[in-house]
């Protein structure tokens, strides 16, 4: 997140008070789960998707003595999604339709994505699939072990979006053009130098996280790419292949496609975007 | 206690020594030990025992967080329950005096009282947003109706005897509240209070679940987030029923006062 | 009835300081008020959770 003086972060616990908020029109713009922005519009919130906040940057983790190897091998198992609305969730449809199953062979369980870690280690569930950091601290606790990151099953995977109510697009197009510059330029800063990673690792983890960050600079390291932030301009086939997956999970009806939910003209060419050019933190 | 106060002259011990102190500081002793004991031999390292806990603690201490985060809930507290007190009292004695009032608006209290402030938590962000006034709501919910009722039962409990024998004085209407129903009821009302202000204590960790940035509730949820930090999060819990014991010792004292203490005596 | 007196004086006295203490130390009522740009701009809430 860029700290620019007018912008003003601010952090939620939970999914549904972030949706609250953002319907109350007491949040500008907000980071949102995918599928949940496409819901929204087609329930008629008037929302626009207008750029992502990163790629990938979700892990599957089972316990390091789990008897799990393989996708094929979570068959009777239980597994822990954040949201029924999180992409998260979407993915595993993706993932056992390639493989011949279907959600019916898991058992699934909705659970905020910090109680994951203690869920795996307490063996309350088999497997915990949620964005970072709570996955890479299993690992880095040393009793998660990776099943697959979203590049391995679903590349360039979209988790969150930046979503803003569609009238400020008309009202304060300026400061939205703002956010989303920023947001492309400290991408594009963070993933050319793993220094600048490090730093802003150091940074967000004291400054909006707090989260350790020890933690945060293993999950923008182990690998580079378990979380990438280039890319994140909005592609139309991304989007159709999340509105597909969702109909199939039942929480989408189709009535809702990527001409009336996103928004492209924020960021036309993402080649043209340049990094800033800080060289200490921001 | 009561040994105390039905023999003053052989009670000759200093005043910390008396087994209102030393007998709950025994249990909470053993139960620590417990605790650091439970921790040690299920070897599970998520789960901290009371050290760290008093090491999390300090850490709250130095960063000035503490001091920050208990100012905010109380803050919410005092301010819902406040409103909650100007609200329910009058209402609740209203409802005890008049008949009619009561079978009206008894029967929506009883279906509003046994919903959890969780429940509202969604209605209050959509009315509220993620301002101070959003926990406040909440608190003021789960803390009104209790005083209303306990209100309304001290009226509806009153001895008729009182107030016969007030009417036969000539009171008026004005006087008949102020000097009778009053002082009369104070005593129930205030256990009433006593037992709302512990409810809206209760609900603070659920209030701040809301995106507040600040709160003993809020430290509790930040904690979780933070990874493997649930030394915070039993210190949250810790300094919660530490604050909410302080609470209750407070309004006992209230209790103890002259107007109110005679209708406790007997108990 | 004395009590009454100091109980509502102490009563008043509290949620006055509380509030102050609240508003100074996480409103930051008593900061300078240029936190959100020049000429006063109206603010722009960004919503995200601590989760990639």
């Amino acid at each position: 997140m860029t700290g620019d003086g007018t912008m003003e972060p601010v952090r939620f616990n939970g999914w549904p008070e972030l949706k609250e908020t953002f319907l109350a029109n007491n949040l500008e713009a907000t980071f949102i789960l995918a599928p949940l922005a496409i819901s929204l519009r087609e329930q008629g919130v008037p929302i626009k998707i207008v750029y992502l906040g990163h790629r990938d940057g979700t892990t599957m983790m089972v316990r390091k003595d789990s008897t799990v190897f393989r996708i094929e091998d979570l068959r009777g198992r239980t597994v822990a999604v954040p949201n029924r609305f999180s992409n998260q969730r979407l993915i595993l449809f993706k993932a056992f339709k390639e493989r011949g199953m279907s959600i019916q062979d898991v058992k699934l369980v909705e659970m905020p994505p910090p109680d994951m870690p203690a869920a795996l280690y307490s063996r309350s569930v088999d497997a915990v699939i949620s964005g970072e950091p709570f996955m890479a601290q299993t690992e880095m606790d040393g009793y998660g072990r990776v099943l697959f990151m979203t590049k391995d099953v679903w590349p360039e995977f979209i988790s969150c979006v930046l979503a803003v109510p569609e009238d400020l697009i008309r009202t304060r197009r300026a400061d939205v053009q703002r956010l989303v510059d920023g947001i492309a330029r400290s991408g594009k800063w963070l993933d050319r130098d793993m220094a600048h990673r490090m730093q802003a690792a150091d940074f967000s983890g004291k400054q909006y996280y707090h989260q350790d960050p020890k933690l945060l600079r293993f999950v923008l390291s182990k690998p580079p790419d378990r979380v990438k932030y280039t890319n994140l301009s909005l592609v139309r086939k991304d989007f159709e292949e999340i509105e597909a997956l969702g109909r199939e999970a039942g929480i989408l009806n189709g009535s809702a496609h990527f001409k009336d939910y996103a928004d492209t003209s924020f960021v036309r060419d993402e080649t043209a975007v340049r990094p800033f050019d800080w060289e200490g933190p921001p | 206690m009561n040994a105390d106060r039905m023999a003053p002259n052989t009670s000759q011990r200093p005043r910390w020594f008396a087994p209102v102190l030393t007998l709950p500081s025994l249990v909470a002793v053993l139960l620590l030990l417990a605790w650091e004991g439970a921790v040690r031999y299920s070897r599970n390292d998520l789960f901290p025992g009371p050290w760290q806990v008093g090491l999390g603690v300090v850490e709250l201490l130095r960063k000035g967080l503490l001091l920050k985060y208990t100012v905010a809930s109380l803050f919410r507290v005092t301010w819902g329950f406040l409103l909650a007190v100007l609200v329910g009292v009058p209402f609740g004695l209203f409802l005890g005096w008049f008949r009619t009032a009561y079978l009206a608006f008894n029967p929506l209290i009883q279906v509003l009282r046994p919903i959890s402030p969780i429940a509202w938590i969604p209605l209050a962000i959509l009315w509220f947003g993620v301002s101070d006034a959003a926990p406040v709501f909440l608190i003021f919910l789960a803390s009104v109706f209790p005083i209303t009722v306990s209100a309304t039962a001290a009226v509806r409990d009153l001895q008729p005897v009182y107030v016969r024998a007030a009417r036969n004085f000539g009171i008026g209407r004005v006087q008949l509240f102020l000097r009778v129903i009053l002082p009369a009821t104070l005593p129930q009302v205030l256990t009433g209070l006593r037992i709302a202000l512990g409810v809206a204590w209760l609900v603070v960790v659920a209030a701040e679940m809301i995106a507040v940035n600040s709160g003993l509730g809020y430290l509790i949820i930040d904690a979780r987030n933070a990874g493997k930090r649930y030394d915070l999060v039993v210190a949250g819990m810790v300094i919660i029923g530490l604050i909410g014991l302080g609470l209750d010792l407070l309004l006992r004292r209230a209790e103890r006062l002259e107007g109110v203490s005679w209708g406790y005596a007997h108990r | 009835m004395s009590h009454r007196r100091s109980v509502i004086l102490g009563m008043v006295t509290w949620v006055a300081a509380i509030s102050l203490l609240h508003g100074s130390m996480n409103l930051r009522w008593f900061d300078p008020p240029a936190k959100w740009g020049p000429n006063g701009a109206p603010p722009f809430r960004v919503g995200f959770l601590p989760v990639t």
